[in-house]
């Protein structure tokens, strides 16, 4: 198994996948509190939708026209999911998120129906393709990402206040929407940049799992990030063990993998809960969603 | 026989010593990975990323491909834009030791679009039509390109890959003979197929495909064009609608059932149907399948 991870192609496949691990995991614990699950795959397949159109217009897939395109639409999906917050709270804010994604899933296969290869380019949407990832887009993925990671650090207490305590925030007298517009910008430039290497299901798998796994075991912040990201890694580090023990496709087999992850830690607690509940009855606390 | 161990032990470094000295090579297409086979002999050892059985257009990228590609020491490509999905395989394998040889070159293009190519024209190949090995005079070619690759990679074993190319020659030139004679009574038949892969089969054998059940070359069929279609081989006369494997044959049903016409299965690729289990096989059934329902011809 271990000699797998000698083929520079394996390395540069995790050292991706551990890439992308990082910075999700952590902006998932922001998604994840802020219970807005779907705006990460409502955004992602806007970025996929934009690529699709720079693709029919005829600009190569790694280009930064489709690139700037597949932001584009991004960011109007997360412009279009903020304007849905200020809606009647009659009709919840997940549905509007559904009704985004469902649109541009569907704008999506629309423009390729014309398309020669078009279920194929559809499925790399999809899918991704880790494994034939080009070391110039390794190497920019990861200046992006720490950037946005750095900027991230030093606004910490910030985004973190807001996701967990959004009503506080409001009555001290936060401007929220102005900081609701930078989580949403630099999480639109990580899921643009993110879609076009790995994927759809990929990039929304890395954002969810992790934190919810992290949130079942502990609810200390610091400890809950050092668990997701471990999380991360070693369901990336299995996922293409697999992958390449199995010759599976990659981004399907980390997400197999995160899901198992996730089995296996939902028995865990489970059966925690049967022990402790023998001895004492704990107040319930599964999480907060 | 309390050696046995001894031997067996010996027997396999051997064969591994054999395995290692073999120079190894990746094909696109079966059809290529043939051909090398005839040319290299026991010095080298083909795989093909295709099977036959896949429609070569589009290739989803597993990693088995990436670990051939990364020990190997040659890539033999079909070229025109058909397998572009190599390049990323290659470029993502970081093999810095392979060489890449493209089989196209030298060969006669058909079909090159005169105006500039766009996604709207369906999966039209800038560089014309790509599926030049199924004329077998182009086979000539490719071996000739393959054996240049492979003294390139190999130089040691020059006199005989130089020796089994003109084997090779002298085998398929024979049959190019044979096979023109069988088709003199095809001469001139008119024939609808799924894919636009037949112009340059349809040039050695002097059969004229005159439409195709996809729209454009890549989309999948519609209402309209099918109707097109039906009209089409009603007013011409046509009875024949070739299908490569690898598509479905639902439309191809609707159609045959609006003209009468007879649904024939032809392989474009070693590989993609029985029978076709070599570069000499592959014509040997795609002239027999074509004779044989020209000859039942309703």
């Amino acid at each position: 198994m271990i000699h797998l991870f000698s083929y520079p192609f394996v390395q540069a496949a995790l050292l991706a996948a551990l890439i992308l691990a990082g910075i999700h995991s952590y902006l998932g614990f922001h998604v994840v509190s802020r219970g807005v699950i779907f705006v990460d795959i409502s955004m992602a397949q806007a970025a996929a939708f934009g690529s699709a159109l720079a693709l029919t217009l005829g600009w190569a897939q790694h280009s930064w026209p489709t690139y700037l395109m597949s932001l584009f639409f991004t960011l109007a999906a997360a412009a279009l999911i903020s304007v849905s917050r200020t809606y009647d709270n009659r009709v919840p804010q997940e549905a509007f998120i559904g009704i985004i994604y469902a649109g541009f899933a569907t704008l999506v296969m629309l423009l390729l129906a014309k398309h020669a290869g078009g279920s194929e380019e559809l499925e790399e949407l999809l899918a991704g393709s880790l494994l034939t990832i080009r070391r110039d887009d390794l190497m920019s993925t990861a200046l992006l990402y720490s950037g946005i990671g750095v900027f991230h650090w030093f606004l910490r207490s910030r985004f973190f206040r807001i996701s967990q305590d959004r009503m506080g925030a409001v009555r001290d007298g936060w401007k929220v929407g102005w900081w609701d517009f930078l989580f949403y910008a630099t999480f639109g430039l990580v899921v643009t940049s993110s879609v076009h290497i790995a994927g759809v299901m990929l990039v929304f798998s890395f954002l969810v799992i992790p934190p919810v796994i992290a949130l079942l075991f502990t609810r200390r912040q610091g400890l809950r990030l050092a668990f997701g990201w471990a999380v991360a890694f070693a369901a990336s580090v299995a996922g293409i063990g697999a992958s390449v023990g199995m010759d599976l496709p990659t981004g399907p087999s980390i997400i197999a993998s995160l899901i198992v992850f996730l089995l296996i830690a939902v028995s865990i607690r489970q059966l925690a809960f049967f022990v402790r509940g023998a001895q004492k009855r704990p107040k319930k606390r599964i999480g907060r969603f | 026989m309390k050696h046995r161990p001894v031997m067996i032990i010996l027997g396999l470094a051997l064969l591994s010593l054999r395995v290692a000295a073999a120079v190894q090579v990746v094909t696109s297409t079966t059809d290529i990975k043939s051909i090398a086979e005839y040319i290299g002999g026991d010095r080298i050892s083909v795989k093909s990323i295709t099977t036959g059985k896949d429609n070569p257009h589009f290739v989803e990228v597993l990693p088995s491909y990436m670990v051939m590609v990364s020990k190997a020491a040659l890539y033999l490509k079909i070229g025109l834009g058909l397998d572009f999905w190599a390049d990323p395989i290659i470029d993502g394998s970081r093999n810095g030791r392979i060489a890449v040889a493209d089989c196209s070159e030298g060969v006669e293009v058909l079909e090159k679009p005169s105006g500039p190519v766009d996604a709207s024209m369906g999966d039209i190949h800038p560089q014309g039509n790509p599926h030049y090995w199924l004329d077998p005079r182009n086979g000539l070619i490719m071996a000739r390109n393959i054996k240049k690759a492979l003294v390139e990679v190999d130089s040691g074993n020059s006199a005989f890959y130089q020796a089994n190319l003109q084997k090779f020659e002298r085998e398929l030139e024979t049959r190019i003979e044979t096979w023109q004679k069988a088709a003199e009574p095809l001469k001139g038949l008119e024939i609808v197929t799924y894919h636009n892969s037949w112009p340059y089969l349809g040039r050695f054998l002097g059969i004229k495909t005159v439409g195709f059940v996809e729209p454009k070359p890549g989309i999948e069929p519609t209402a309209s064009h099918i109707a097109e279609l039906i009209d089409l081989m009603k007013s011409r006369g046509i009875r024949v609608i070739g299908k490569e494997p690898y598509f479905a044959d639902k439309a191809p049903r609707v159609i045959a059932a609006g003209t009468g016409a007879r649904i024939v299965d032809l392989p474009p690729s070693v590989g993609s149907s029985e029978g076709a289990s070599d570069y000499f096989s592959l014509f040997d059934t795609l002239l027999s399948r074509l004779s044989s329902v020209a000859r039942n011809m309703p």
